[in-house]
Formats: C-alpha cells, structure tokens, sequence
C-alpha cells in the first residue's frame, strides 16, 4: 500500500467514481442464462446453490426419518420391512452427515467468509465450483440408488465385516463408499479455499486478532478437515472399495486383515467430524449473540483459546466410539479423560456468550431465540456426551437408543439451532429481505418442542433396552407409549421446518425490504449491498476493530475507510500478509469456465464407474486429464500479463 | 432499519502493489500447500493402515510370501534424491523469471517424472513380489507404493501440462509462481518417498 492515511481524511468517497463502478459491473457479471449458470465462479451464486442442494438433501433425508418413526410409532407395525428400514436409517444417517451438516456449514462460510474478511471472492473461485459439482454428484447417487432399492443398508459408519464383500454382497455398499469419495473431495477442496481465504485475502487491518469468530471458528474447522477427511477417504475409497472390488484383504482377518482397523479409520475421521458439524455452528451464535446482544462478545481471547483448544482435542476422542472392542485399559483411561476434557472450552464459550447477553441490551429477534435454543438442547447434548465418557456407562447404553438421543440433541443443538439462526440473521445479506419474524417464531418455538419431544424420550427408551437399529419391537416390551411421543415430537420438527420453507419462498419474494445492514451489524459483510454486488465491495472496506462498524458497543461507526486501487476493468483481489492483513500484492482472478463442471463430470464416471470396475480409474483420470488442460491453459485474454505471445504471433 | 450505508473514506491506495509474487505472499503457493497437508497426512494415514496390519503376522513377509527386491527401487529413490538440487535450481531460474532456463527445466523434469512413474509401475509389478490379493501384506504393500504412485502420476501430468504451456501457449507472469510451485511439490513427492521405500521395501528385508 503506497500510503497508509490515519484520521482525519479530507473527504468521502463521492459518486464520480460511476464510470468505475459500471465496469466493475460488467467485469465480474456472469454470463446471462444455462451458460452462466454451468460457468459462474462467483462464491455467492455457488454457495446459494450449495446450501439449497444441502436443504433438499436435508429434506429428503428427513422424510426417511418420517417413514421410520411412523414405523417405530406403535409395535409391530408394518409399514416397512428390515430390508427398507436398513436403508432408510443409512440413507438418513449418511445424507445428514455427508450431505447436509458438513456441507451446509462449509456453503455457508463459501457465502459469508469472503464477504466477512471484505474480499471480493474466495481465493480459488473454480475449484469452488468444481467441489460444488462434486458435492451434487454424490448426493444424486446417494439417493437415486436408495430409491432404486439398492441404497446403502449397513449403517452410516459401515462396519466392515458387515459392509464387506462376503456379507454384503451387490452394490449397495459400493455406493456408499463412493458417494463418501464425492463428499471427502468436496469437503477437502472447500477447506483449501477457505483457509486461504482466510490467510490471505483479509481486509486490510484485518490481524488475527481481529478477525471475527465466526472466520475463526471457520478456520479451526477448516484445519481440522484437512486432517480428518482423509482418513475416511482411505478407508472408504482405497480400502473398503477396494476390498469389494479387487480383493484386497484389508478387513478380511482370513488373510491377515483386521476389521477393527475400519473402526479405527472411521472414527478417527467421525469424531472430529462432530466438531467439524458444530464448530461453526458456534461462530453464528457468535455473530448472532453480538449482534442481538448489542455488545462485543465478552472474552474474545478466552473464546478464540477455546475453540483451538476444541479442534486439538477432538482428535483425541475417537476410541470413545469403541469402547465395546477390546481396547487396552490405559486407553480407554486415556479417551476417557478426553471426553470429558473436551467439555471445558465448549463449556467457556457457553458462560461468554451468557456473559455477553447478560451485560448487553439484548434483543430477542428470532435468530437470537435459536441461539439461546442452541444453548439449552446442545447443553444436554453434551451433558449426556460426558456421562458416556464414563467406560462402564457407555456399556450398558451402547448401540441403544440412548445414543440415538445424545447424538440428535448435539446435531440439532450445535447444528440446527446455530444453523437456523445464522439464516434468519443473514436472510437479507443473501436475498436483500427479512425473514418473517412472526413465522420465525412459530418456527423456533415448534422446533424447539419437537426436538424435545423427539429426542428425550429416546434417553428413557435406550436406558429400557430398546436398541437402535431395530424395525419394528414387540408390544409386551412396554415401549410403545414413549416411542409414540417421540413420533408426535418428529412430525412437530416436520411442521416446524414446513414453516421455515414457507417462510423462506415467501419472504425471498414478499419480504420486507432489508437495506444494507438491518441489525446494524458489526462486522464487513453488512458494509454491502444486501444482497452484495457480485464484486462484493466497491473498494477494499479496513478494519480498525474486531467490530469494524461499530465505534463502540453497538453503535453504528460514522464513516468505513478504505482502499482504492484495485483494478476494476479486469477480476483482481487483494492479498494481504497472514498474521496482520498489510496489503501486498493483487491477485488477477481466473474467468468463468465450465472445466469445473467437466472436471467433476469426469471424476463423477471414474468413481460410480468403478463401483462396477477397475478400469473406469484408467478411462476417468485420463478424461479428467483433458479436462484439467482446459481448466489450466491460458487463454491470452489480458495481453499485459504475457511474457511471452502465443507462438507464430508477434 | 437503516437503509443507508456508512460513507466511505479512502485510507490508502493499492494500485503500486505487483500483481504477482512467489512464496508463501502468492496466493496460490497456499493451495498447493493445502494440498501438500492433505496429501502428506493420506500417506501418513497409509504408512499407519501397513504397519497396524503388521501385527497380525508372526513374519514379515507373511511366510510363503517373497521379498521385495531392492535393486530397482534403491535406483529410484537414487535418482529421485539426485534431482533435488536440479529442481531446486528451476525453482531459482522461476524466481528470476528466467524464461528460457525455466523452459528447460519443466521439460527436463517432466522426462524425469515420466521416468519416475515408469519405475514406479516396475516397482508394483516387479519389485514388490506379491499381488494385493494375495493376502493383507500385500493390499498393504500396494496401498502405500500405490497412493504415492498415484500423486508421482498425476505430477507428472501437471508437468506435462506446463511444459506445454512453456512451449506453446501465451506464458504470464503467474506461471512462474507456478514453475517455482510445482518444484516445491516435487520435493514433497521425493521426500515424503524416502521414508515409505524404507518402509515398503527395506524393512520386509530385513532378516
């Protein structure tokens, strides 16, 4: 940056900057029609499509939970049968975890994070496309072959020997592993961008210690998924499929392999990817609690330990899955003490977050009433998470419906309440209207009673006995009544939701009109337009403050400094230094591109290709060559940038 | 509500700043670092999956199972370790921006890198001495020698690519961050092979 002016400057930023501003327009607008569509790299429309696709796999994956707690309503009934049953609650499990929770987080920070850290899009905006693309692939297998009667049956962590070749012969556990493939790579490439994002294209002024928590909880999340995905990937891609494919004895203890290795694996992956889930959940209470609280989070320091602190340990938790399995006994001490452990910094930024509302002037708007819902239901969740660190109690409750309990009160509670929130308070920045307050209420109220009803009962349930994973019990095991109840609490979370797609249809056209910053919000995002221009920022916004719009609790800053400089007649960001945001060089972005799409389109034959043979790696990566050269080659469409002109031109 | 925003004031210009870098300030140095984390911790993850198998055999190899022979991937790991410095000096001459130099070197080290993947498939299918489904030593074998391979070949695509480019298309001023890239990446794919051939094909020789 050639000059750096402190206060006072002469004069605003006036409006003969119009001839500026139309080329920013017409440089970064997408193509018009199907074109645009396949070809935008713009992480606001990606990210719009992102969460939508994540929406309907939630919805579908919540009508399989329908069908089993209709079939769970009463005894013996005969809605379905084992078979269907086996899918519904792996198709269920499967979609809300690698379909939904992960990645409607990830879409969320693919909308807000650039728009949070002032930048004017995410750092490597075609392979957001590309891992857009992937996500939808895996999701279309997932349910297509579900509902083709050939969807995955053998629970959402797919034990082997029961999802291996010899007991589960056909294909359906072929698509599991591979729709894991989809989502892992999804998962992985939003990491990458999201961490560079953060690194790297943050406003001016922007220090570490000035970055909201909602970015950092984002950042935790984001290097927790680099160390964690993989090992699904592997065990899923490489070696359970490989296992079914061509043999290999990985899990097969005949020829030396080892089944508990899957666990192993599996959990090493599917613990953290609890924190994963609801980590940033914690981030929007964050921004939920500042905003309605009218204050500062109390503790930003404690909370920014707290959630570094959350994604260190949760790698050390995941034999806690296996104490059932011969572990060693300084193990389970060791996994054990973890557990508990863990509950400390969660447990920190739950008093800061009652601390900031205490000593704020807190508005209940219903973003805030999700935020104190999450409170409460994800309290108990992980009450209940603590008392199965205890060895001797997670033996007489594993694999009942006590579990069943814990773990929906954790992923409502730190995802869907958080999650929820985050929409109502960021409805307008996406669409430029509000949310309906009145439906907002009957939604946060509904969902707050239907989770309850739901999911305590299950607690009593688990402790009688019943274990999950069954079809259908017998009447003379007395669990009928507190089965039904949680029946009445599903179809009350299926009301609620009704009323927020209701809301969301209604208010995106209907709605009332937002303005820019409907809150008086502090942090960059409400600095533009709701919704933003596809440039994000017309100039690079600066941040003085961990609350750069507010000049002090709550109260509207008078004036946003900040930097001109950036072309505007071709793509550009601004990068800035790691540790405390010095401007330091402009980044020239890619034009929009379908090679993403064609990218994934290769990868999506290569790996449903080889649930049926080896060769489709061969055939796929050699298409995926070809569309990786369309992606990479230069196209020349800024002579300035050439050292070198095309060959045979001047 | 307020439906206005809050004036702006200009607190800096940027216009000055270059608009390419090398190293950790180029943004995309960061994305291969990603990549790097990721796929460093997979072979981490691999070299874990083989030696947890272990454990289940009393001999290592599995008796009635041949050693791996060594000639072929010693020379491997040789010569893999001998183009260090000759990638180390490309990424220099990328630095400098050096554009005939830098030529050269993709192009050499895109041969080199064919070379590699070559001796890789001899590794899988001549050194290794045993076929993944013969029995759990071997898919662990293949695991390992096979997902470096895998990263080796699709290196050895993005360097066919960008010798390519080098050649034929119009070079910009970012293809040297990334030429200097790519010759850090190629340090990642030999030392992070060093210690899976100890691994793969050392330690099941040992008596």
């Amino acid at each position: 940056m050639t000059t750096e002016t402190s206060a006072p400057v002469a004069e605003a930023i006036g409006s003969d900057d119009d001839a500026a501003l139309a080329e920013l327009e017409r440089v970064w607008r997408p193509r018009p029609g199907l074109r645009g569509w396949l070809t935008t790299t713009d992480h606001k429309a990606i990210a719009r499509r992102y969460v939508v696709t994540a929406f309907v796999w939630f919805a579908l994956a919540g009508l399989n939970a329908v069908v089993m707690r209709l079939q769970l309503a009463q005894p013996e009934r005969g809605l379905v049968g084992p078979d269907r049953y086996n899918q519904l609650f792996t198709v269920h499990g499967s979609a809300m975890m690698f379909l939904f929770a992960v990645p409607v987080m990830q879409a969320m920070a693919i909308y807000l994070v650039p728009l949070l850290v002032g930048a004017r899009n995410i750092s490597y905006p075609r392979l957001n496309a590309f891992g857009y693309w992937m996500f939808l692939i895996g999701g279309v297998l997932l349910f297509a072959s579900f509902y083709l009667n050939m969807g995955p049956d053998t629970g959402w962590f797919a034990y082997v020997p029961l999802s291996g070749p010899q007991y589960t012969p056909g294909k359906r556990a072929d698509v599991w592993a591979q729709m894991v493939t989809f989502t892992e790579i999804a998962g992985l490439v939003a990491a990458v961008e999201l961490l560079a994002t953060i690194f790297k294209t943050r406003a001016p002024g922007m220090s570490l210690d000035r970055m909201p928590l909602y970015v950092w909880s984002i950042l935790v999340t984001s290097l927790m998924i680099l160390f964690a995905l993989p090992a699904v990937a592997i065990a899923s891609t490489l070696m359970l499929a490989m296992d079914r494919l061509v043999a290999t004895h990985f899990f097969n203890p005949a020829e030396g392999g080892d089944p508990l290795l899957w666990q192993h694996l599996f959990w090493f992956f599917g613990h953290p990817e609890v924190y994963i889930m609801f980590i940033p959940g914690l981030g929007f209470v964050s921004s939920i609690v500042e905003t309605f609280a009218r204050r500062r989070v109390f503790g930003y320091p404690v909370m920014v330990a707290s959630l570094v602190l959350t994604g260190f340990v949760a790698f050390g938790l995941w034999v806690h899955h296996m104490f059932a399995t011969p572990i060693p006994q300084l193990g389970r001490g060791f996994f054990t003490a973890a557990s508990v452990l863990i509950a400390i910094p969660t447990g920190v930024q739950i008093f800061c977050w009652i601390a900031t509302i205490w000593s704020g002037r807190p508005r209940f708007a219903t973003a805030m009433l999700f935020a104190i819902g999450f409170i409460v239901v994800f309290t108990i969740g992980g009450i209940t998470g603590v008392m199965q660190a205890s060895v001797a109690f997670d033996l007489q409750v594993h694999d009942t419906f006590f579990v069943v309990a814990h773990f929906h009160y954790v992923i409502l509670g730190g995802v869907l309440f958080p999650l929820f929130g985050a929409v109502y308070l960021w409805f307008p920045k996406f669409t430029g209207r509000l949310l309906d307050e009145r439906l907002g209420r009957w939604h946060v109220a509904l969902f707050f009673i239907g989770t309850n009803l739901a999911f305590f009962p299950m607690h009593l349930l688990g402790l009688q006995g019943m274990p999950r994973r069954i079809y259908t019990y017998r009447p003379e095991l007395g669990w009928g009544d507190l089965n039904l109840l949680a029946t009445v609490g599903a179809a009350i979370i299926g009301v609620s939701v009704l009323l927020f797609v209701v809301n969301v249809l209604r208010s995106r056209r209907h709605g009332a009109l937002a303005g820019d910053d409907p809150w008086q919000g502090s942090t960059l995002e409400w600095a533009a337009t709701s919704p933003p221009a596809t440039y994000n920022f017309r100039d690079t916004p600066v941040c003085r403050s961990v609350t750069p719009l507010w000049s002090g609790d709550g109260e509207p800053a008078e004036a946003l400094p900040v930097v001109t400089g950036l072309a505007t007649h071709r793509r550009q960001i601004l990068v800035t230094t790691v540790l405390d945001a010095v401007p330091d060089n402009r980044h020239n972005h890619p034009a929009d591109t379908s090679a993403p799409f064609w990218m994934a389109a290769t990868l999506g034959v290569t790996f449903i290709g080889a649930i049926f043979t080896p060769w489709a790696y061969v055939i796929g990566f050699a298409l995926a060559g070809i569309a990786f050269a369309i992606w990479a080659w230069p196209r020349g469409d800024h002579p300035e940038d050439a050292v070198l002109p095309r060959r045979g031109e001047s | 509500m307020s439906m206005t925003s809050t004036p702006r004031i200009p607190a800096g210009d940027v216009s000055e700043l270059p608009t390419s870098a090398f190293g950790n300030r180029d943004i995309m140095w960061w994305g291969t670092l990603g990549f790097m984390v990721i796929e460093g911790f997979t072979l981490v993850i691999c070299a874990v999956v083989h030696v947890y198998l272990r454990k289940n055999f009393a001999t290592w190899p599995p008796e009635g199972t041949m050693r791996p022979s060594v000639v072929v991937p010693t020379v491997q790991v040789s010569l893999m370790l001998a183009s260090l410095p000759f990638m180390h000096w490309v990424r220099r001459r990328a630095y400098e921006r050096d554009l005939a130099r830098v030529r050269r070197g993709i192009t050499g080290a895109a041969l080199l890198t064919v070379c590699f993947d070559l001796l890789r498939a001899w590794e899988l299918l001549r050194s290794l001495n045993v076929r993944w489904d013969a029995n759990a030593y071997g898919s662990a074998q293949w695991l390992v020698v096979g997902s470096h391979g895998t990263l080796l070949a699709i290196q050895s695509m993005e360097l066919i690519g960008m010798m390519a480019i080098f050649w034929l298309g119009p070079v910009e001023k970012k293809h040297f961050s990334d030429a200097a890239d790519i010759a850090n990446y190629w340090a990642f794919i030999v030392l992070t092979w060093v210690p899976l051939y100890v691994l793969c094909f050392l330690v099941p020789n040992w008596r």
